[in-house]
């Protein structure tokens, strides 16, 4: 199996994980919606299993669809869309789109391609995050990083008595407007320059690692858990790793046949 | 793809396209909902259940509970959640416990923000062991 299959079967086991989630959660608020939820569901993960095995775009569209009736109808019974479910949808579109790319360009590294286009609509989404917050907030947002401490403050576990482990390093970011500051900027540095995962495998590894500090922090300081992100970001990291490890073997084993 | 996809997300707000600027727009509040029991101790709503109310579950949510709307922010799925797990929780015989929105108000200066709480709602419910 070749690396990019292995990336396009990671991508889709994000996104059938995605497809059981979403399906449970709707049948759970409305016991009648699973009658439709569920089939939905099944026609994304066998489009998938499509996707995968034959390196179909047409079956990845159509799991895309599958995915976005559930997340429709998931986002107007939360009363609002819920972003952290978005990211195997995005990289299945990337993805689709890239294989079609290298398709109709008849690249013989189409995989190449579609792995490139999922990473590449990832990344549109950190910067797309960076810019609306430079947009909407202003320079302000970081400078003054109200909406920062908002934000722990808002979705954070709460309770009376003492406070242990990442509840008290949350506090001291909600106390401590220089902290905050601070971790507004790196907020902002690690989203606008999300397309430097983009430009080759170390840098694709080294911001891929940023990428992921950035929700592992996220993640202790509110709770909120981007898990299919962090999941993608790191397969495709890895999968840059793992074509550098494969450079290097090659280019030693090509020496070892010079001498 | 990198630039289709920022772009195409500035127009169409449908899944899979989003400027994801949940955390955009500046706020100098934050409000979370909570449980507050007879000594006045709060804790999350998901740590009672066997919960029962005097008023609408589904209204608690509703900012114009605590004031005039835009004096707050809130994070309408959070608040849904939270309120979901209420309803799905019935029962009887609780202790007094009321629903609260804790709004605090941040300002540009170390320490802990100013805090108020308004009930929302009137309510028995059971302490989690």
């Amino acid at each position: 199996m070749k690396r990019g299959d292995l990336v396009a079967a990671g991508i889709a086991a994000v996104a059938s994980v995605d497809f059981v989630a979403r399906a449970r959660h709707i049948a759970e608020l409305v016991p009648e919606d699973a009658r439709w939820a569920l089939p939905v569901a099944g026609v994304g993960i066998v489009a998938l299993a499509i996707l995968v095995w034959q390196r179909r775009a047409s079956a990845g569209l159509v799991a895309l669809l599958a995915l976005s009736a559930l997340g429709w109808r998931a986002d107007f019974l939360d009363g609002g869309p819920r972003r952290e479910f978005y990211a195997s949808g995005v990289a299945l579109l990337g993805w689709c789109m890239g294989l079609g790319w290298g398709k109709s360009t008849r690249d013989p590294d189409e995989l190449e391609v579609a792995e490139l286009g999922a990473a590449a609509a990832l990344a549109a989404t950190y910067f797309s995050a960076g810019m609306s917050k430079l947009v909407v907030g202003g320079l302000e947002w970081a400078g003054e990083a109200r909406t920062l401490r908002a934000m722990i403050l808002t979705v954070r576990a709460v309770a009376d008595g003492p406070l242990t482990g990442w509840d008290r390093i949350g506090q001291m970011v909600i106390e401590n407007p220089a902290l905050a500051r601070l971790l507004a900027i790196a907020t902002l540095v690690v989203q606008l320059g999300a397309p430097l995962w983009l430009c080759g495998r170390w840098l694709r590894l080294s911001w891929g690692v940023m990428l992921l500090g950035f929700h592992m922090s996220v993640q202790a300081l509110t709770g909120i858990s981007y898990r299919e992100q962090m999941a993608l970001v790191v397969l495709l990291s890895l999968s840059s790793l793992v074509s550098l490890l494969q450079s290097a073997w090659a280019r030693r084993t090509n020496a070892a046949g010079a001498r | 793809m990198f630039v289709a996809y920022a772009s195409i997300a500035t127009v169409v707000r449908a899944y899979p396209f989003s400027t994801f600027d949940m955390y955009a727009h500046p706020e100098d509040t934050a409000s979370h909902l909570l449980a507050r029991d007879a000594s006045g101790h709060v804790q999350e709503l998901t740590q009672f259940d066997g919960w029962s109310c005097d008023a609408t579950v589904e209204n608690m949510g509703a900012p114009a509970t605590c004031g005039p709307l835009g004096s707050f922010s809130i994070t309408t799925y959070k608040d849904q959640d939270l309120l979901r797990w209420v309803r799905t929780h019935a029962g009887e015989n609780g202790e007094p416990v009321d629903i609260v929105r804790r709004i605090w108000q941040l300002e540009e200066r170390p320490g802990p923000p100013t805090m108020r709480d308004c009930v929302v709602g009137h309510c028995r419910a059971t302490r989690h062991p």
